[in-house]
């Protein structure tokens, strides 16, 4: 199985499930997950404020469907806190069960939303090519959790091979995912603080070089390099060999200079290059600890 | 879609140019307009070429009339290290191209 965690909201999918759609609205939004032949996974949220009567919104839903006479076959169901149904579309069975969570979410994504409390209305659906499978949709439903904050307000994302720590109160303002790309951008909403994760890869095509002389080249034009500590060897990170470059961004008119602090690395197991860049008034030392590739790598250690 | 047999156009002739790329010429149907005295002065080549890059060089060599396109993109995605989806999304974007340009003809199979 295979963890992802997006929005604050953690699950686990078998290991062939991609992430195909998202959402980045932190009030309501959606995620989908295919295996190679079809769609198998959605997540819905919808921001709350407060717990609901999840028993009652269930079985108000199933008399509604019965009534409207659409769904008769809808049979309902309840594993651990999730209330929903089960059904069969055509040659496919359907499971759809929802569930109140209890957020971490950031301050700012709460003021945003209007929100008093820390919550929100999580919805699964479940489709299943041929018999259902109890065990793999329990197992999918209890792994469905709140991703709990980590130290210093961060937030972490786990998606498209990326497991990154985010500073509270940035927006993702970017999540570009491609062919051997994926990139997590965040920014706050003035503008002054940004976080970007990447991961690349097909790195024979377009790498001519070492990872030092392309982390140098990301450089926006306006950094003056204070420290570029080449091939500095973290044997605590799994024998990852580390490039990290810290400088400071000059200034604007109506600004004062900013910090910046960057890393990247081959990871040996995948073979792919992971990219972490930082710009803000203040910067961690270590840019390296926001970004994770494999278990050899701490993520904010 | 994934079941789809991609065949290679019998008629189309492969040139490995001096830039690595790899061109694939195809012969071009005449135009029923194209007759004389417009063809005199309107010319008109007879084959159509897609230049492929070595990415999609790769694509082509694995279209053997026999693979299915999953096949392909299981191919594809051993071959430099990507997901299945990731490696999807590239290999139907050459075979697309491939398709619009007649290079190449996909073969479904029925039921």
């Amino acid at each position: 199985m295979q963890l992802w965690v997006w929005r604050g909201i953690r699950i686990e999918l078998p290991e062939d499930w991609e992430m195909l759609q998202f959402s980045r609205s932190a009030q309501a939004g959606r995620c989908a997950w295919a295996d190679r032949y079809q769609f198998r996974a959605e997540l819905s949220w919808q921001a709350v404020n407060g717990p609901l009567d999840m028993k009652r919104l269930a079985s108000d839903y199933l008399a509604k469907l019965r009534l409207d006479g659409t769904m008769p076959d809808a049979a309902p169901a309840r594993v651990g806190d999730w209330h929903g149904l089960r059904r069969h579309d055509g040659e496919q069975a359907v499971s759809r069960f929802s569930r109140y969570l209890a957020l971490v979410t950031g301050k700012e994504d709460r003021l945003k939303a209007g929100l008093r409390t820390e919550g929100c209305l999580v919805e699964l659906v479940l489709l299943w090519p041929g018999e259902l499978e109890t065990a793999l949709e329990a197992s999918i439903l209890g792994s469905v959790g709140a991703e709990p904050g980590g130290a210093g307000g961060l937030r972490r994302w786990r998606a498209f091979g990326l497991d990154a720590l985010a500073s509270d109160g940035l927006d993702m303002v970017e999540c570009v995912v491609q062919p051997a790309l994926a990139r997590l951008v965040f920014r706050d909403a003035r503008g002054t603080r940004s976080e970007t994760f990447e991961r690349l890869g097909m790195l024979p095509q377009w790498l001519h070089g070492s990872v030092g002389e392309w982390l140098r080249r990301q450089l926006p034009h306006d950094v003056e390099v204070q420290v570029a500590q080449a091939s500095c060897l973290c044997r605590q990170a799994g024998g990852h060999e580390v490039e990290v470059v810290e400088g400071l961004r000059r200034g604007g008119l109506f600004r004062g200079p900013t910090r910046y602090a960057a890393a990247a690395w081959l990871c040996p197991r995948d073979g792919r290059l992971y990219h972490v860049s930082i710009s803000g008034p203040s910067v961690a030392a270590n840019a390296r600890q926001g970004l994770s590739c494999c278990e050899g790598m701490t993520l904010g250690g | 879609m994934l079941s789809a047999q991609p065949v290679p156009n019998a008629a189309a002739e492969t040139v490995r140019e001096a830039s690595g790329e790899l061109a694939v010429a195809v012969r071009r149907k005449r135009p029923r307009w194209h007759v004389p005295p417009l063809s005199w002065v309107v010319p008109l080549k007879p084959t159509r070429t897609v230049r492929l890059d070595p990415l999609g060089a790769q694509v082509w060599a694995l279209c053997d009339g026999e693979r299915t396109v999953e096949a392909i993109v299981d191919a594809f995605a051993v071959e430099h290290g990507l997901s299945f989806h990731e490696a999807r999304v590239a290999v139907t974007g050459y075979l697309s191209q491939l398709v619009q340009r007649g290079a190449l003809a996909v073969a479904m199979k029925e039921g």
